[in-house]
């Protein structure tokens, strides 16, 4: 059924242009898991995140454990300590098989990343000038022998429109689980002993610590939200930092 | 062609373009759950062109003959496992016709996430990639297995009439490994059984072309790319194709 308010209120061309915003967004969140498989980290934040150097400032980077702030912080997280990570991942390669060399185009060597996203949930701003989706992601990461993982997550982000493309701006990837393949989810402690909270350990040292998602409990926090329609952007309503219920703002460190 | 330089008219035909080919594959999907593979060929690959290309794995079928052959062995092996079951079970779904029975003990699921679709401007064609996190509840030489399957579709589309076709398409297993197992670990697959010895005797046809299109997950496997991925295009001319 048409509804009727809609129709009334755009033209065709805003209409179709709306919807096809839409489906430019989902294209940057599928590059965006086909970029994590090529574990194509800088070339992410190069071409799918935003450039202008305001929005650069205010991007941010969100897990359970609280958020990179500033395209510098997460791209030295996202990138360079990332690529560290990968440096030590391939050196036991190297001491097994001195023909494997210690060089960056040996990196990856036993990794798998596969973050399909699905569960589309989309919203425009009535200004076009931002939107907010989500998305859900039963994913994997492996870095080795006996070393895998499902992750079950929650993606969700703000958009920016940079001269008619959709980058994103704020993104939460939220965990809701992380289990070893094999492994009864329900048969793991309620909370991971110290060192064993896989995603505590790879996302480093946020620019903002926090506990912003609370997995032993599931949804309850809610957070991220689902996002609703919406005029204009709103820090205080977004997925950055600002916009977490426990977010205080009183000396903030990133700005 | 920015989307500035489209009338309203042929914005809405990308749209329906994009949302016809996600409809189309959406109903690949459903034919694979419901053991409909008989069917794939005739109802999802285009007609009357010369270079269809199915790449799997370990290759790639070339040419109609050759993917309509995978699509047929895939049937005759569904057909056979229905048969064993319907054997082995006979005291539990004996009173089924071989027609009801069909499919038994066999599902497999393969949702499609991540659609990255690109419509030619002359919509002639389009390419697309998917992620697929599945599952299979199979027939094997060893008898009933499960297995979680991650999985990279790469497609191009062909437009025939006012139908989207499939005309070249990847499918990529990066995971297939049984449930309750870890798949970066040492995998245990069941032993042959005797029970099952029609299920083994089904062939895949050799390919057209054997060769290393994806490997799927082995601890030491060096990192691994996915295929290309579309990029906005005028004619089918100006890009690259998912066929040899």
């Amino acid at each position: 059924m048409i509804d009727m308010a809609w129709t009334n209120k755009y033209t065709d061309r805003e209409m179709i242009t709306l919807i096809l915003d839409k489906e430019e967004i989902q294209k940057v969140m599928s590059r965006r898991s086909f970029y994590i498989a090529n574990d194509w980290r800088r070339k992410e934040l190069d071409d799918l995140w935003v450039q202008q150097p305001e929005n650069k400032k205010t991007a941010s980077y969100g897990s359970n454990y609280g958020y990179y702030v500033g395209m510098s912080d997460i791209a030295r997280w996202y990138v360079t300590d990332t690529t560290r990570r990968r440096f030590e991942e391939l050196k036991p390669y190297c001491d097994a098989d001195p023909s494997i060399e210690y060089d960056d185009k040996n990196l990856g060597i036993g990794l798998s990343m596969f973050h399909p996203i699905g569960t589309p949930y989309i919203y425009v701003a009535e200004d076009r000038k931002t939107a907010r989706a989500m998305f859900y992601s039963i994913g994997e990461d492996t870095y080795g022998a006996n070393d895998a993982f499902w992750l079950n997550e929650k993606v969700a982000i703000d958009f920016a429109n940079e001269n008619g493309q959709w980058k994103i701006w704020h993104l939460v990837v939220s965990n809701d689980f992380c289990c070893r393949p094999g492994v009864p989810f329900s048969a793991l402690p309620v909370y991971a002993k110290d060192g064993e909270d896989m995603p505590a350990k790879w996302f480093g040292t946020p620019t903002l610590p926090m506990q912003t998602h609370e997995p032993a409990w599931n949804w309850a926090d809610d957070y991220p939200a689902i996002p609703k329609p919406y005029d204009t952007f709103d820090e205080k309503d977004s997925y950055a930092p600002a916009g977490h219920p426990n977010f205080n703002s009183k000396g903030g460190r990133w700005r | 062609m920015k989307m500035i330089e489209l009338t309203t008219e042929q914005m809405v035909q990308r749209w329906e373009d994009q949302r016809a080919i996600k409809n189309l594959m959406g109903r690949y999907t459903y034919h694979i759950m419901l053991k409909q593979e008989k069917d794939i060929f005739t109802d999802f690959w285009a007609k009357g062109e010369n270079d269809l290309c199915l790449g799997l794995n370990n290759g790639y079928y070339k040419g109609g003959d050759a993917v309509k052959g995978y699509f047929d062995y895939l049937a005759k092996g569904v057909e056979v496992k229905s048969k064993t079951l319907h054997t082995i079970f006979a005291d539990h779904i004996g009173n089924l016709s071989e027609q009801e029975a069909y499919g038994v003990g066999q599902l497999e699921y393969i949702p499609l996430t991540s659609p990255l679709i690109e419509v030619a401007e002359d919509g002639k064609t389009a390419k697309g990639m998917w992620l697929s996190q599945g599952s299979c509840m199979e027939i094997t030489a060893g008898g009933p297995d499960s297995i979680w399957k991650m999985t990279c579709y790469a497609v191009d589309f062909i437009k025939q009439g006012d139908d989207w076709k499939l005309w070249h398409m990847l499918v990529l297993d990066e995971i297939y490994s049984p449930m309750g197992q870890d798949w970066s670990g040492d995998v245990q697959w069941l032993p042959d059984s005797g029970e099952f010895a029609d299920v083994a005797a089904v062939k895949a046809p050799e390919f057209t072309v054997s060769a290393k299109v994806w490997e799927s997950y082995y601890p030491n496997r060096p990192l691994q790319e996915v295929p290309r991925m579309p990029e906005p295009y005028g004619t089918f001319a100006e890009t690259f194709s998912y066929a040899i």
